[in-house]
């Protein structure tokens, strides 16, 4: 058996009553009742999932004609449906069979009737599952607008599908559902699962408002789920009752709140109070970051997290990657704070400063001068743009004047100074006339002292010539006496080398003449002797001619020593002559000059005649 | 057996997996419990206990301690003082026994479902599923509580198909379950 057979033929049969489905599955699949049972079941489950359909039409079919169905979840799906009786397009929550008990639902229609708020699905009627219904519906205002293009009527989404555009629409659409939920805890009416899911929006103006009061609690009586659906048999007022969304779940919530919490006594209202303001944090977490304040992929898990009292995820960027403003974030921050006290008061209190957000009005954060001023002008642009002109030209105006005042205050000491200063300029003319005559009497003393200056200067430079020449002379004199000087010990040192060779020649002149006197007594010793010594006689003539020779050798030498000595006498005696022409040059010099000339070099000459005589 | 009685048990079999496959959004206690139950299922507690006689089982027993000892574990890491005074009272034994049976429904049907998404399809079920990748995508969105609105957004098709998907999923895990369990 092919698939198109079966398809085709559970096509045709669903649109057939369930009494017929045995027999014509029979004829159908003869010879195959295996697959005739499975086709069976097949049908069976899905006239299971679309009775619903069948029991909105099997109900008040008469009064409401069915539409389609807007959205379904786990235990009710929405149907769009015409009121025939008021000819008006209205939303029906239909349960599914088995789902919520009467009770319930009626509570949670009773929960939605006693809240009258614009920002709050409106409900018009409610069917408990008596017969002719098969289940129980709930008749409510259809959220919806017409199309201004096409003028159909265009149904609402929940928040959750219909995302907002940006940050300021997901703020305006939390501060109308806080408006909402504040709204129905006027009337003791407590949501307890606030979340995207539960706000609709209007398909054209785009507004929020809150549905599905199925967990509330009402002040008039217990609505939503009672003990008995929530709490286990046995369960007395000190048992827990946990109710809401995990992801969405105030701490307090998902630790369990008392069953008989009593909206009407102060302590109770107040934590009820405060889960409502943590579920609308939450709604605004979801809208602004794109995810819930406990992002677990497990219901059971998030509620873990959420009772741990762990912080919700940071708040910091949106979906769109926009950064968050702070002061959106500080408003979240609080209404999610884990005590409930230090939370909001009330949803009124969050509203008002998120509409503060909105308008760029102070919030309870803002409270610095700077911080209020910078909103002020925020919210009003044109009269901060006209404050500054006005300031600016009020500045302008001011430094105008005052600029005026300073010129005519110049203007006035202008004046008396002019006025001093024509007085001055008489006075001065006559101090002028008179210093021109003084002048002209100074340029002539002046002149005539110029010329003597002039006298004085050719004297002067005269002067300078002649002492620029006694300078050369006296130079030159210097020079003279250094070289005379140096020559002097040039011949101081010739004489000294003289003397030594005077010395030395008497030396030898001495020890020869003790030689000769030693040869004369020799030669006596010898004459004495000749007789006994002719042989020595010989000898001592001998020596005797020797010696001879050697006086005469002293002889010439000592000629040659006198020839020296008359050679440095002519030497000594014509440095003498130059040193005296040089005084006496020096002399005229300095006394030429006018001053006491410098002491001539003194020469001490020595005459080596006077110290011994040359032999 | 009859077909009667077939179809008593086939209308108990398709109430079982609808009912199995409503997760919401919202929890409630029951919600809770029934998710610590499921928990406890995937322990393998539970496969060890049906390996006893019935009267050795002590299913509550075992269950209820599973549970105390997740809360006293939640209670450790921090804030739970309240509960100190006011503790979440346990269902009665027949009542967790019905939750372990959910529980153990609603585990078999992640798992077919899981299939589905890969494109698997039971051989034994011979009625055919038309998209069996897109109907087990679609219904592991379902379970996951997101409403037939929200999956349409998410996959980009009609709030019909969603519809139309889900019961064509429902009805085959219908029939699957009816096969397992000897009914069909």
């Amino acid at each position: 058996m092919t698939r198109e057979p079966i398809t085709a033929a559970l096509a045709e049969l669903a649109e057939r009553p369930a009494s017929e489905w045995p027999d014509a599955l029979g004829a159908r699949f003869p010879d195959d009742p295996a697959l005739a049972r499975q086709a069976l079941a097949w049908l069976h489950a899905q006239r299971a999932h679309a009775a619903d359909r069948d029991a909105l039409v099997l109900g008040d079919g008469a009064r409401y004609e069915p539409g389609v169905r807007l959205d379904a979840g786990a235990t009710a799906s929405v149907w769009r449906a015409y009121d025939r009786k008021l000819r008006r397009n209205v939303a029906i929550k239909l349960f599914d069979a088995g789902a919520p008990a009467v009770d319930e639902i009626l509570a949670e229609a009773r929960a939605a009737c006693e809240v009258i708020s614009e920002h709050v699905v409106r409900v018009f009627d409610v069917h408990d599952g008596e017969p002719p219904s098969v289940v129980p519906y709930i008749v409510m205002e259809l959220v919806g607008e017409h199309d201004p293009g096409t003028g159909a009527l265009e149904p609402g989404a929940s928040a959750a599908t219909c995302r907002p555009r940006d940050l300021w629409e997901a703020v305006r659409w939390v501060r109308d559902v806080a408006r909402g939920v504040h709204d129905a805890h006027l009337r003791n009416v407590f949501h307890r699962d606030l979340k995207p899911h539960n706000v609709l929006i209007t398909p054209v103006s785009r507004r929020a408002k809150i549905a599905d009061f199925g967990l509330a609690v009402s002040g008039a009586g217990r609505t939503g789920r009672p003990p008995s659906a929530e709490a286990p048999a046995g369960a007395g007022r000190g048992a827990l009752r946990i109710a809401g969304t995990p992801g969405y779940m105030a701490p307090e919530q998902a630790r369990g709140l008392g069953l008989a919490l009593d909206p009407r006594d102060p302590a109770d209202r107040a934590t009820l109070v405060a889960v409502d303001v943590w579920g609308l944090g939450a709604i605004a977490h979801d809208l602004l970051s794109g995810r819930p304040p406990w992002p677990c992929s497990d219901g059971v898990e998030a509620w873990e997290v959420a009772s741990s009292g762990a912080r919700p995820s940071p708040l910091d960027h949106a979906p769109s990657g926009e950064r968050i403003p702070a002061r959106l974030v500080q408003i979240v921050d609080r209404a999610l704070a884990a005590r409930p006290g230090d939370r909001y008061p009330s949803a009124g209190a969050l509203a008002d400063e998120l509409h503060a957000v909105l308008g760029c009005r102070p919030t309870s954060f803002d409270r610095s001068p700077a911080a209020r001023l910078a909103l002020w002008s925020r919210r009003n642009p044109q009269l901060t743009v006209t404050a500054v002109v006005a300031v600016a030209l009020a500045g302008m105006t001011l430094a105008a004047y005052a600029a005026v005042l300073h010129l005519q205050g110049q203007r006035t000491a202008l004046a008396d100074e002019v006025r001093a200063a024509l007085a001055d300029k008489d006075r001065l003319a006559e101090h002028a006339r008179a210093a021109r005559h003084e002048l002209d009497d100074t340029e002539a003393n002046l002149r005539a002292q110029a010329a003597a200056l002039d006298a004085l200067r050719r004297s002067l430079r005269e002067a300078e010539t002649e002492y620029h020449a006694i300078v050369q002379a006296r130079e030159q004199a210097v020079r003279s006496a250094s070289l005379a000087t140096r020559a002097l010990a040039t011949v101081r040192g010739d004489r000294d080398v003289a003397e030594k060779t005077r010395d030395l020649y008497e030396s030898f002149w001495t020890r020869a003449r003790k030689d000769a006197a030693d040869a004369g007594r020799d030669r006596d010793a010898a004459a004495r002797d000749r007789d006994a010594a002719r042989a020595e006689r010989d000898q001592a003539i001998k020596d005797r001619d020797a010696a001879r020779a050697a006086i005469a050798r002293t002889e010439h030498e000592r000629d040659a020593a006198r020839a020296e000595r008359d050679r440095n006498a002519d030497a000594r005696h014509q440095a003498e002559v130059e040193v005296a022409k040089l005084l006496g040059e020096l002399t005229a010099a300095v006394g030429s000059d006018g001053a006491r000339p410098a002491a001539a070099p003194t020469l001490e000459v020595s005459d080596p005649t006077t110290r011994g005589a040359v032999h | 057996m009859a077909d009667d009685q077939i179809a008593q048990q086939l209308e108990r079999i398709i109430r079982r997996v609808k009912r199995s496959m409503n997760y919401r959004g919202s929890y409630s206690t029951r919600d809770i419990l029934g998710s610590l139950v499921a928990r406890w299922v995937q322990s393998g507690e539970w496969e060890r206990l049906k390996q006893l006689p019935d009267d050795q089982r002590h299913l509550g027993e075992s269950v209820r301690r599973f549970i105390l000892d997740r809360l006293d574990q939640l209670r450790r890491r921090g804030k739970r003082e309240e509960l100190d005074d006011a503790a979440i009272a346990l269902p009665d034994d027949q009542l967790l026994v019905e939750m372990v049976e959910l529980a153990e429904l609603r585990a078999w049907i992640a798992r077919r479902v899981a299939e589905l998404a890969a494109g698997v399809v039971d051989a034994r079920v011979r009625v055919p599923l038309a998209e069996p990748a897109e109907a087990g995508a679609i219904l592991q969105l379902h379970l996951g509580g997101r409403t037939q609105r929200e999956i349409a957004a998410a996959r980009g098709v009609s709030l019909g198909l969603v519809n139309k998907r889900i019961a064509e999923g429902t009805s085959y895990l219908a029939v699957l379950q009816g096969i397992e369990r000897g009914v069909l």
